[in-house]
């Protein structure tokens, strides 16, 4: 299957070519185009789901040629468990994207639909690159659509948004590169090649005082871009100022990219540091957990709560990775997922309510489920999982994520519950001020329910909701043996899934094969 | 390359001209004084009607431009040619070595692709004079002589027929008090720091007793060093320092930068600058080789310097060409570092910056150009930038491209420069420099974002600018914008060019 991963990553870019030569005065064709032009990248990229086998290689449909010989740098691709989740999540939420973008974006329309291609493009390279050299440069080409599209699409603070997100970013990527140089050049004097592979450069002992330097400038690019606490504050900046399209990618997938860098770099290239760095890491991310849930709980934006949400929720799913067992990393990847899809739903949500009242503020609303029903069922579903309630999505990744912590930092966990429990308060008060109540203003009493194109944005983020909250062994099973391998690397072969793990994992993925 | 070239290399590879050494300069010299006969006799010169703005049709820029062209298959034979013509010419004045020959050809399409902009705005601004094609041959001329030269006074020779030069053309906008001032400045400012250089010269003539490079390398390799040296050592840096604007010797450029005409800026930031990175390197890297305790720190600090003074003061500027003149600067401080890595990997990655910068540079200044009118040059980043993207789409996209290769954003010319000279510095073991360099560059990100923000973010209430890019203007954008699109997606080619004009032999 060579070519395959290539063909998935380069399609956009061939979207954008044929965008180009659409007029751009020409606004629906420019909107029916791109949106064909993803779904059918959408159903490029779906086999990956089967062509993936849990069972086979650690990376797999890889694609390698030399790129830039004279520094052994390669275009190297490939995927792992992982990395297939993410990038079908990525080709998922671009289409409804579009959708979601189709009355929202009303200028330049052509120009924000070639970067949300480009964008499309960036971010599945980024969970491709097998070469740090190649990551590196998806990881900064990213930036510059979103960027763009936060930049001249967004609210009123958006220029001030846009810079500081790409300045946060910048800063943290060009550390990472210092620190790829200095792996690359220690590779060198180690071995005497010059390689940029993550392989090459896993197969690397690095010695201990090293490994942490480097570790720490991999870790403040990703903990920036996940974001961890203290380097939150650009996130709410850039979700409330960003269109629907771009909180909705910000949030479902480049989130993502912080985590997964820790996931594929960050912890195996320097396994001794990340161990040693464990309880900073952990502590922040429980900082994390409740801090986000306590700014949420205060914000009369609607936007600003799911914003804050999200840094309570990528808590947890950095707690999860450095449970540094099965269970919590199976625990972290699902929450990944889940996280794009739940706050990727929200975002679109909050889209939906700003088309029609063009305003965030939740005392701007009140009883809407009396006027939009449909509606309502979509969001309660939507924020019960963003909540964790058993039988959605979310439950099973928080879940996962606090058993395996709990099995070695119990005290850790036991605080980190309480942003379980601080995510309903603010997520169902949030839900009671907004739908619930007397409709208290006559703007609201007229608002149209679902049309059919909203219906399409939500149902298949609904579906996935379910059915990983219902049936989550698929998803589990594939991210199994790459979480395996993860957990081996970094701890060392001993300690893989502890009994404890393995049953609780056969209980929820309800007898999927050992 | 293929056997039939080989062989045909072999048949007539070994007939080459006496010049050959200097054969690029010489058929600039050749064009430059055609030129100007061109222009006295009036051939091809057809007179513009009172009311055309075009202003007068002269011969003169096309035989620059075919001079330059010609020039440039003249390094690309040097270059094929390097193996068996490859040493030392004219009593030791001038080398050919893959070095000169590389940083010849950067030289030449700085020189080109200025041409090629120069053409439009010179029309619309009633300055199409053939002195002015002249003149930029003959600087272009010393900056040849410059890269190549071997000896200290062959350099000096270099050094001031380019600078000569560019005095000049910096004032050739001779109605505009910015343009004159600017020339005053530049005159002066350089006087000064000839001066310095010339002081240096003899110092370190006093110390060693010869003015030839290898004579002097020999010479300075058995230590100790003495005092008469060094301080001929700093001066020479002083010296060096003013012509490729390091801090705290920059302080002419921004007024230079701003008043000169808009194209003979772009030329200054790279023709000059590589001119001056190249005698620089030569000097530095290989004659005081024996002096490198000496001089690594003293670059080090000065890079620091020009790193930050550069990128946190041109965060400040609204005017464009001020704003694109700290750029610069802070650019000398990134090859600075390079200079500092002190190691192949090191002129390695300045060589193939050089290339970036002059195109990302000059492609900048093309979009600068394209956007002025007649009288005015419309460099205001808040009034004439804001909203420019809506109005003229591809000049704003070319611009955007230029300022993230500045930036040094994948997968652009900039960024892979910049990654190489922080592999240098990582490799060298100066890892506080290479962090350093890092946080520069996110200052830099600051303001180069700014110009983005203002033509996509921005609205503008002045009338737009009306302006049409010229078909020669357009080629040089064009080359320019290929070129770093080429280089940061497919250096591996250049890198290995620089490699090998690094590597002796």
């Amino acid at each position: 299957m060579t070519g395959y991963l290539t063909t998935i990553l380069f399609f956009p870019i061939l979207g954008i070519v044929l965008l180009a030569g659409i007029p751009g005065s020409n606004r629906t064709a420019i909107r029916q185009a791109t949106l064909a032009i993803s779904t059918i990248h959408f159903l490029i990229a779906l086999p990956l789901w089967w062509a993936y086998r849990p069972g086979g290689a650690e990376y797999q449909l890889v694609d390698r040629v030399p790129w830039i010989e004279v520094l052994g740098v390669e275009y190297h691709l490939g995927v792992d468990g992982v990395s297939v989740l993410l990038a079908l999540l990525t080709v998922l939420l671009t289409p409804l994207a579009v959708l979601a973008s189709w009355r929202y974006i009303d200028r330049h329309v052509k120009e924000f639909h070639i970067l949300l291609l480009l964008l499309t493009t960036g971010m599945l390279g980024v969970f491709f690159a097998l070469d740090l050299f190649v990551f590196y440069v998806f990881w900064e080409l990213m930036l510059v659509p979103m960027y763009f599209i936060i930049g001249v699409w967004g609210g009123e603070q958006r220029i001030y948004a846009a810079v500081k997100f790409f300045l946060y970013t910048f800063i943290g990527g060009l550390l990472m590169l210092v620190g790829i140089l200095a792996l690359y050049f220690y590779h060198e004097q180690a071995t005497g090649v010059y390689t940029t592979s993550l392989a090459d450069l896993l197969a690397l002992d690095v010695p201990g005082h090293l490994q942490l330097a480097l570790f720490v400038a991999f870790a403040v690019a990703f903990a920036i871009k996940v974001p961890m606490f203290p380097f939150h504050t650009w996130l709410p900046d850039a979700h409330v100022q960003a269109p629907v399209a771009g909180s909705v990618i910000l949030a479902g997938v480049l989130l993502k990219m912080g985590t997964y860098g820790f996931y594929r770099f960050a912890m195996p290239l320097f396994p001794d540091a990340a161990r040693e760095a464990l309880p900073w890491i952990a502590g922040l991310a429980v900082v994390g957990i409740i801090y986000g849930a306590m700014v949420a709980l205060v914000q009369p934006n609607l936007k600003k709560l799911v914003a804050y949400s999200s840094v309570s929720h990528l808590g947890f799913v950095m707690l999860g990775l450095f449970a540094l067992n099965a269970t919590g990393v199976q625990g972290s990847v699902i929450q990944m997922i889940n996280h794009g899809i739940s706050t990727g739903a929200l975002f679109f949500i909050c889209g939906m309510l700003y088309e029609r009242r063009h305003t965030y503020q939740i005392e701007d609303f009140g009883g809407l489920a009396s006027v939009m029903p449909w509606f309502a069922v979509v969001f309660m579903v939507v924020t019960l999982s963003s909540i964790g309630l058993p039988g959605l999505n979310g439950f099973v990744g928080e879940f996962l994520i606090l058993v395996g912590m709990f099995q070695t930092h119990p005290w850790m966990t036991g605080i980190a519950t309480i942003g379980v429990i601080l995510a309903a308060y603010y997520m169902l008060r949030m839900f009671q001020r907004v739908m619930f109540g007397g409709v208290d203003r006559e703007e609201n009493r007229g608002l149209p329910d679902l049309s059919g194109r909203e219906f399409a944005v939500l149902l298949p983020l609904v579906a996935l909701i379910v059915w990983i909250g219902v049936y989550p062994a698929p998803f589990l099973s594939r991210t199994e043996p790459s979480v395996e391998r993860f957990v081996e690397r970094v701890v060392g072969p001993e300690s893989v899934a502890s009994t404890q793990a393995v049953q609780i994992e056969a209980e929820l993925s309800e007898g999927t094969p050992p | 390359m293929s056997p039939e070239i080989q062989q045909l290399l072999e048949t007539y590879g070994a007939v080459r001209p006496a010049l050959f050494p200097v054969l690029p300069a010489a058929i600039l010299t050749v064009f430059g004084i055609v030129a100007l006969l061109a222009d006295l006799l009036e051939l091809g010169r057809t007179r513009g009607a009172a009311e055309d703005v075009a202003g007068p049709q002269i011969m003169a820029p096309y035989l620059a431009m075919i001079g330059t062209v010609l020039a440039f298959g003249a390094v690309v034979w040097q270059w094929l040619a390097l193996a068996d013509a490859g040493g030392s010419y004219f009593n030791g004045m001038i080398a050919l070595d893959g070095f000169g020959v590389f940083l010849s050809g950067v030289v030449l399409v700085a020189t080109l692709l200025t041409l090629l902009l120069t053409v439009g705005y010179c029309r619309r601004n009633d300055m199409q004079l053939a002195e002015y094609y002249h003149l930029i041959l003959m600087a272009a001329v010393g900056m040849l002589i410059m890269v190549q030269a071997t000896n200290l006074v062959t350099i000096f020779v270099g050094l001031e027929l380019m600078s000569v030069g560019v005095y000049v053309l910096t004032g050739f906008r001779r109605t505009r008090l910015r343009s004159i001032e600017g020339a005053l400045k530049y005159f002066v400012l350089g006087a000064f720091s000839t001066g310095f250089f010339l002081y240096g010269v003899a110092l370190v003539y006093g110390a060693t007793g010869t003015m030839d490079l290898a004579g002097i390398r020999d010479a300075v390799s058995l230590p100790p060093a003495g005092p008469v040296l060094l301080a001929g050592v700093g001066l020479l840096i002083v010296g060096f320092g003013f012509k490729v604007a390091l801090v705290p010797f920059h302080m002419w450029s921004p007024d230079v930068y701003q008043g000169a005409p808009a194209p003979v800026t772009g030329f200054m930031a790279t023709g000059v600058k590589a001119a001056g990175f190249a005698a620089f390197v030569r000097v530095f890297m290989s004659t005081f080789d024996g002096l490198a305790d000496q001089w690594i720190p003293t670059l080090w600090v000065l890079a620091v310097l020009t790193m930050f003074v550069g990128n946190l003061a041109a965060i400040r500027q609204d005017d464009i060409k001020r704003m694109l003149a700290y750029s610069s600067i802070a650019h000398a401080g990134y090859l600075l570092v390079a200079m500092v890595a002190h190691s192949d990997l090191g002129t390695t990655a300045l060589l193939y910056y050089l290339v970036a910068y002059t195109l990302m540079t000059l492609g900048a200044f093309g979009v600068v150009i394209a956007l002025g009118e007649k009288g005015t040059e419309n460099t205001s980043i808040e009034r004439d930038y804001a909203g420019i993207a809506w109005q003229h789409p591809l000049l704003a996209a070319a611009m955007a491209l230029f300022m993230f290769s500045l930036t040094g954003i994948p997968p652009t010319a900039g960024f892979f420069g910049k990654f190489s000279i922080l592999s240098a510095a990582v490799n060298a073991g100066h890892l506080p420099l290479a962090v350093l360099l890092v946080v520069a560059s996110v200052i830099s990100a600051y303001y180069y974002l700014k110009v983005v923000v203002a033509m996509y973010m921005w609205t503008s209430d002045r009338p737009p600018i009306r302006t049409r890019v010229g078909g020669m203007a357009a080629i040089a954008l064009l080359l320019a914008v290929v070129g770093v699109l080429a280089l940061g997606i497919f250096p591996g080619e250049w890198v290995e060019l620089a490699r090998a004009a690094v590597t002796p032999g």
